[in-house]
């Protein structure tokens, strides 16, 4: 979205980027509100993964200064092209077992959701914790010291390392992107670089996307939901590429 | 289709999902009003703005501007409000473990505001 504003619309940077972050929010919260409401989103998850997310969204920024964009987009392309082909060729990852039962209830490693595609209840255990929350912090690192959506490492983090199924993981992920976005923007807005004819058509468009995108999510297959990401993180690479021959 | 009708497993993930059902509720509220105070304030820009835009200068003068602005405001601080939301429900259900981490990650969101606003 920053591009285009930036290019087509000619606004200055800092309001292409205050604007974007407005129509971020927007749209994860309508996606954040639905996936809440399907049971996707795990919250106590959401709120420990935000935690590692926020301090490495600090650190990211504090390296900013030191660090050379165009190798870490590099290093960051290659780690999602490995990504990308772990998500489309290896179907669908099998969670740990977990025993529906009365007395099972949601907590801190377990979970469940109901999944219309297929009309049962899923059941799943997190494992490794430790490492995703380290994922978490690497993924709010990366996410402002290359300006990328948090999304894009979220999902794989919990998806491969913590065993999350991708319907749970994106609706966590939303949640987590609404947060850390929302802080970025409340500081664009302070400084003055929203600017409210921009916002609201900008608003207008986004708002039905994030419709659409939800109710696609509830009703794709899960394996075909993994292979559709792993085909975005195939192109969000590509770009990774092309903005480091630029740099270079 | 009633309550009954639904699969078993639909009805035991309502049952389970409290904190899910609030956090929505209240993302719903936020978002929606926010929303429409922001497509109120385009709504007005398209009927009138243009002519306010010609004769004052400041931004804050324009009414659409106005509306729009506290729309914006109220929208970025939505998914703050599931936090505030989330740390009441987990102190009011005694599970102090997840009551430290929202306050945390609210002080957290309170620290990068304030160091970008005041550094």
């Amino acid at each position: 979205m920053v591009p285009i504003l930036t290019l087509l619309a000619h606004l200055p940077i800092k309001s292409a980027i205050g604007s974007s972050l407005v129509a971020i929010v927007a749209t994860a919260s309508v996606a954040a509100s639905r996936y809440l409401r399907l049971q996707f989103t795990n919250v106590k998850l959401g709120l420990l993964m935000c935690c590692a997310a926020i301090p490495g969204a600090i650190v990211g920024g504090l390296l900013a200064s030191i660090s050379s964009p165009a190798i870490l987009s590099i290093l960051f392309g290659l780690i999602q092209v490995y990504v990308a082909y772990t998500m489309i060729t290896r179907g669908d990852i099998s969670p740990p077992s977990y025993e529906l039962s009365a007395g099972n209830t949601d907590g801190v490693n377990t979970a469940t959701y109901y999944d219309r595609t297929t009309a049962k209840l899923v059941g799943y255990r997190i494992v490794r914790i430790p490492k995703g929350l380290g994922g978490s912090f690497l993924a709010g690192t990366l996410s402002s010291l290359l300006g990328i959506g948090g999304g894009i490492v979220q999902v794989p983090v919990m998806n491969i390392v913590m065993t999350v199924p991708i319907k749970a993981a994106i609706g966590t992920s939303t949640f987590i992107m609404a947060l850390t976005t929302a802080a970025g923007a409340l500081i664009y807005y302070y400084q003055g670089h929203i600017h409210p004819f921009v916002i609201a058509p900008l608003l207008l468009g986004a708002f039905p996307g994030a419709l659409l995108g939800t109710a696609l999510t509830e009703r794709t297959d899960s394996t075909v939901l993994r292979r559709v990401f792993g085909a975005l993180l195939l192109v969000t690479a590509i770009l990774m590429f092309l903005k480091a021959a630029n740099r270079i | 289709m009633t309550e009954n009708d639904k699969p078993e497993g639909q009805n035991r993930v309502q049952s389970t999902g409290s904190i899910n059902y609030l956090l929505s509720t209240g993302l719903l509220v936020c978002a929606s009003l926010s929303l429409t105070a922001i497509f109120a304030g385009f709504a007005l820009l398209c009927v009138s703005g243009i002519k306010d835009i010609q004769l004052q200068v400041r931004l804050d003068q324009i009414p659409a501007a106005i509306t729009i602005h506290w729309g914006a405001l109220a929208l970025i601080c939505t998914p703050v409000i599931q936090v505030i939301i989330a740390l009441v429900k987990f102190s009011l259900d005694r599970d102090k473990v997840f009551a430290v981490i929202a306050l945390s990650i609210l002080v957290f969101l309170g620290a990068c505001f304030a160091s970008a606003t005041f550094l």
